[in-house]
């Protein structure tokens, strides 16, 4: 965005600037140190409606230091899962990676993580939320062109996806064109996720191109979430975006709890749908 | 004396053979030979105390009158009546209880006319009383009143630190006395800070309130020789910085935008230059510096933490004279002086000129062209200005403005202008509607404003532009009622326009154009209160007093009840307390810890409800002598609707501003002892405060209570001045602080999916970390010669005298030099400011 350059621009000059008088009188030092660790689980799941459930195990390493996956690794840990009543041990393959085998997420139900390693714990729920769908008909592809001259074209792609949802619905929205390497998507903001049936605008953000194209179909998918993941998205991703480029300034809202961070969140994928595009 | 006295009594027929009627003429007659003729004359005698009657003389010629007559007469211009007895034939005399007078007048220094602010006026019965009878507290403008004082002789002492003391019998008589009186400046001058309310003698006016010498301020080490009346104010417990480079002032947990700062009763809404390196205030151009810390009367408001109010000088009325100041970073120049008799002026201006330093790197080859014009420009100027005019010695006109402008810009690839800063102006009025009424009105005028256009290359795409302006007109009247013995009753009011403008536009446009587009949001604030300063006991002094607002923005209507008392255990020991609400309708919504100039102030809105304080402040005192002062005090003080941005606030041209908002919740407690040595060749303070400062945003930190980023839990100032000789003087200060909380990660950890992955942080707690703790010792050597024939202070600064590497800034960094793959991650501290020693050159003529 440009008004996020632009703050980092003032603030990159602000900070020059106060650094000239230090600068002036000749000084600037850096000096290493510690910092404090606390060791946490980590685990990351996706419980897609349709798919196996599995689940990545692994833990936080100190905060300084190289990161290395090996050493994050956890391959001893002590986890399952229960849905109505029923245990599923998760079983360890390979890296950090571990599996049920059989049990498959079901839109509607209910699924609950117990991971135990080195005596920390971890615990999280979710349930796998219904479908959301668009109405193709109300659904449409705007494109426009700039021309800045010199052969030098872009197209730029707003697509306005009629999404068929209910209060409380926490989804993306997906754009793929007939180019099964290329789509776009928007986020998820507060702007719909307390209304019904919305229309949403997704901007596919400028391609250059030195040729008008052959037109693109386009295809819209939708992916729903377990309503636990809009905080986690909110805090994760303002966590990561300051104007400081530093990406530790904000604890995020997980939903596993215990000596762990983490995301066991459930989804569900609509099937793709066409949507025109307008001239 | 004794006065040459002409009595001629001419006795009729009548008057010899009755006691009824006689003729009687007296000249300048001692009223106590003017009785004992009238015995002679109508054989009554006169009971009555010598005391009484010793300070009244009479002038009267009666015919054919009776003694009744001849009394009346006789006594009319003293508080003495009387009771006849005509059985016994004798007349008692005795003080009229109902006659009171009032003494008035307006304090000044005598060689420069300037007004003494908050001097004590104090009435003894007689000069061996230990305890004075009376007093008054000089105002803004000089001005005291005693009154309800039963007439009579009375030892008047009027003293101030720095000035001679004035010590005069009076005799009150039934007339209301005015009594101006200019005091002169003693040749050994004393330094102190001053906590109102802990002189001798003198009542509780406010808790903890501190007034600063201008003077004190030159005295001080400083960083570049430039004296800075904010880093004074950051000596004081209960007053901290966000950082070494921050003049900004965060007083017992409140943010730099609690506090309200007025100069010459206007408020200043940015009072830094440089992002807060400096204060917006020329030390020269100051007579007055007073901080209330909390718990402030009902005459402030506004702001929920603190009041720092500022008094420019009035000019001399003796002769234009000037003085000035030459360092490292800037240069200042003040004049001031008589325009006509009743007119003087002063008019004061400082300018910084680091970019007229990079100017000179160039010309002189440090710097190569490249070099010159990649390096922005940086530069700031304010000018401080005053006239006053008396037009009578009841009424005097003030006009006094200010005007300060930063300037930042570039010329590289990325073209930056960023131009902001403060114009006011101040018409003020005072007028003595009588002995015990002093009134004055003001009209006020304020512009803040900060402009901004960037222009990252040359399509219209990377174009920005922003305007951020305030504009008030304020009008202020306020009136000082000396009701009775005991009571200072203030009553004031307050209505202001104000006028905010935004804009921002991805085109660069003239900040004309961008002025006419900007979203307008004008709002009336209007403020309307009542105090009583009333010493209900000699022992017990109370402030009761009340605010009321209207804020049109939002209809908000709010009140605010001001309460603080003192009560004297014993003569040297008192304790105080005080409770307080405050509200806010202005609020500076900032980025992170370090104000930009991008931050935004914001009126309250429908949304945004006002901010509000309550504190509660207790406090002990104790003067030990004249020389030394100890002070405990301790508050606590919530805060309700404070607002930062949001985590993931977005600043998208078109998405409401006031939706980027985060709110929340503050407390914040402590302690903080003071102690004090005011007078002699070695002065100074050692200040302690131990300190929380939280806040709770339940968008903020997952909702959890947090400390600030400028909680720090101790907090040590150690101030000293020493006069060695006639020319050589030693300013030192040490300053400890508890490292301050930042946000740091406990961890590291791996998140994506199958196609990529990153490293992030995890991050537990904000603020959850502290930084190494901060110390440093500041010197500065001065001394006080004649220079190019004009009265000069030479000074050399140490900063940072033992070179302590205090942190600046701490933060996570990968380190790209490192040939392990991933690169690893380390903690970096930044250092900014080694020992530094600077020479300055101040100047007066």
């Amino acid at each position: 965005m440009k008004t996020n350059f632009y703050h980092k621009k003032i603030y990159k000059v602000y900070i020059f600037i106060i650094t000239l008088i230090p600068l002036f009188f000749g000084c600037e030092n850096i000096i290493e140190g510690e910092l404090p660790y606390t060791e946490r689980l980590v685990i990351q799941s996706e419980l897609q409606a349709g798919d196996t459930v599995d689940v990545h195990i692994s833990r936080t390493l100190p905060p300084l230091g190289t990161y290395k996956e090996e050493d994050a690794r956890i391959t001893n840990a002590n986890a399952y899962i229960t849905c109505e009543g029923k245990n599923y041990p998760l079983r360890y393959v390979e890296k950090d990676f571990y599996t049920t085998d059989s049990l498959i997420a079901t839109i509607g139900k209910t699924y609950e993580l117990f991971v135990e390693w080195n005596g920390k714990k971890a615990t999280a729920k979710t349930t796998i939320p219904p479908i959301v769908t668009i109405d193709a008909e109300q659904s449409y592809i705007k494109k426009q062109v700039k021309d800045f001259g010199g052969g030098s074209i872009s197209y730029e792609y707003y697509g306005y996806i009629f999404v068929l949802s209910q209060p409380h619905n926490v989804f993306s929205i997906f754009i793929q064109r007939d180019n099964p390497n290329y789509y776009f998507s928007n986020y998820i903001n507060t702007t719909y996720y307390q209304k019904e049936n919305v229309l949403i605008e997704v901007q596919s953000g400028m391609i250059f191109v030195q040729s008008n194209p052959q037109e693109p179909q386009f295809y819209t998918f939708i992916k729903n979430y377990d309503e636990q993941y809009y905080p986690f998205y909110k805090t994760f991703r303002s966590s990561n975006g300051s104007i400081t480029g530093n990406s530790s300034d904000a604890p995020v809202q997980w939903n596993v709890t215990g000596d762990a961070i983490g995301m066991f969140i459930g989804s569900s994928v609509s099937p793709a749908q066409e949507v025109k595009l307008k001239q | 004396m004794k006065k040459n006295i002409f009595i001629l009594l001419l006795f009729s027929f009548s008057t010899l053979f009755s006691t009824e009627k006689f003729n009687l003429q007296l000249s300048k007659t001692p009223l106590r030979e003017a009785l004992q003729t009238i015995t002679k004359l109508s054989q009554y005698s006169f009971i009555y105390g010598d005391d009484l009657v010793k300070n009244f003389s009479v002038q009267c010629t009666l015919e054919n009158v009776s003694v009744e007559e001849a009394l009346q007469k006789v006594l009319q211009n003293t508080p003495i009546t009387y009771t006849i007895k005509n059985e016994t034939k004798e007349v008692v005399l005795y003080q009229d209880p109902n006659v009171k007078t009032i003494l008035s007048g307006i304090i000044t220094e005598k060689k420069s006319g300037e007004v003494l602010i908050g001097t004590p006026v104090t009435l003894y019965n007689d000069t061996t009383s230990q305890k004075p009878f009376r007093w008054a507290i000089t105002n803004k403008y000089g001005f005291y009143s005693i009154p309800d004082i039963p007439p009579g002789t009375y030892t008047l002492i009027v003293r101030s630190l720095g000035f001679i003391t004035f010590q005069q019998e009076i005799i009150l008589t039934t007339s209301e006395m005015r009594k101006d009186i200019a005091l002169n400046e003693n040749e050994v001058q004393m330094q102190e800070v001053v906590v109102e309310g802990m002189k001798e003698n003198q009542p509780i006016r406010t808790l903890s309130t501190i007034s600063v010498p201008t003077e004190l301020v030159q005295h001080m080490p400083s960083l570049g020789g430039e004296k800075d009346v904010f880093r004074v104010l950051q000596l004081l417990p209960g007053v901290k910085s966000a950082s070494e480079l921050s003049s900004g002032l965060y007083v017992r947990g409140g943010s730099p935008d609690q506090n309200l700062v007025l100069l010459d009763g206007v408020i200043v809404y940015n009072p830094s230059h440089l992002g807060g390196f400096l204060s917006t205030f020329n030390a020269d151009a100051l007579r007055d510096i007073r901080l209330i810390k909390g718990g402030f009367p009902a005459e402030y408001g506004g702001r929920l933490s603190s009041v720092l109010d500022m008094t420019m000088k009035e000019g001399s009325k003796e002769k234009i004279h000037g003085a000035g100041g030459i360092n490292l970073i800037n240069s200042r120049l003040t004049l001031e002086g008589p325009i006509t008799d009743n007119m003087s002026f002063m008019i004061s201006g400082r300018r910084m000129y680091l970019d007229a330093i990079f100017g000179l790197a160039y010309l002189t080859g440090i710097m190569n062209k490249k070099q010159y014009d990649e390096t922005p420009t940086y530069y700031f100027y304010d000018l401080n200005t005053k006239l006053n005019y008396t037009v009578s010695p009841s009424d005097r006109i003030y006009l006094s403005g200010y005007f300060g402008r930063d300037v930042l810009n570039t010329n590289g690839n990325t073209k930056f202008d960023l131009v902001w800063g403060n114009a006011t102006g101040n018409l003020r009025w005072t007028h003595i509607l009588s002995p015990t009424m002093f009134t004055n009105f003001s009209l006020i005028y304020t512009d803040y404003s900060f402009n901004s256009s960037l222009q990252r290359d040359t399509t219209k795409n990377n174009t920005f532009s922003s305007l951020s302006k305030i504009q008030d007109i304020m009008f202020r009247g306020e009136t000082q009622y000396s009701a009775f013995n005991n009571h200072l009753i203030k009553i004031g009011t307050e209505l202001t326009n104000h006028t905010f403008r935004a804009a921002t536009s991805l085109d660069i446009f003239t900040q004309k154009e961008l002025l006419n587009q900007s979203q307008k949001i004008q709002t009336l604030d209007g403020a309307l209160y009542a105090q009583d300063e009333w010493n209900i006991t000699e022992q017990l002094s109370t402030n009761i007093g009340g605010r009321m607002y209207y804020f049109q923005s939002g209809n908000y209507l709010a009140l605010e009840p001001r309460f603080s008392a003192s009560y004297a255990l014993a003569e040297d020991l008192k304790v105080k307390g005080s409770y307080s609400i405050a509200h806010q309708f202005l609020h500076l919504i900032i980025r992170n810890d370090i104000t930009l100039p991008t931050d935004l102030w914001f009126p309250s809105t429908k949304n945004i409800i006002p901010s509000k304080s309550q504190q509660w402040i207790v406090g002990i005192e104790r003067n030990f002598g004249e020389e030394y002062i100890a002070t405990v005090e301790g508050y606590y003080k919530t805060m309700e609707n404070l607002y930062e941005y949001k985590d993931d606030a977005i600043f998208t041209f078109g998405i409401p501003l006031e939706e980027q908002f985060a709110k929340g919740t503050g407390e914040a407690y402590g302690i903080e002892i003071f102690f004090n040595k005011r007078i002699g060749s070695f002065t100074g303070w050692l200040g302690y405060t131990l300190a929380w400062t939280k806040r709770t945003f339940p968008e903020l930190n997952l909702g959890r209570t947090f400390y600030a980023r400028y909680d720090r839990r101790h907090d040590v100032s150690l101030v000293m001045i020493y006069k060695f000789g006639e020319s050589w003087e030693l300013g030192a200060t040490w300053t400890y602080g508890t490292g301050q909380a930042y946000t740091m990660p406990s961890g590291q950890f791996q998140w994506g999916d199958v196609y990529s992955s990153y490293i992030f942080s995890d991050v537990i707690e904000r603020n959850g970390y502290r930084v190494p703790s901060f110390h440093k010792l500041d010197l500065n050597f001065m001394y006080n010669g004649t220079f190019f024939g004009m009265e000069s202070q030479l000074s050399i600064n140490i900063y940072n005298a033992y070179n302590r590497a205090n942190p600046f800034a701490v933060y996570v960094d990968t380190d790209y030099y490192s040939q392990a793959n991933p690169p690893p991650k380390v903690l970096r501290k930044l250092t900014i400011f080694p020992i530094i020693p600077t020479f300055g050159w101040n100047f007066k003529f």
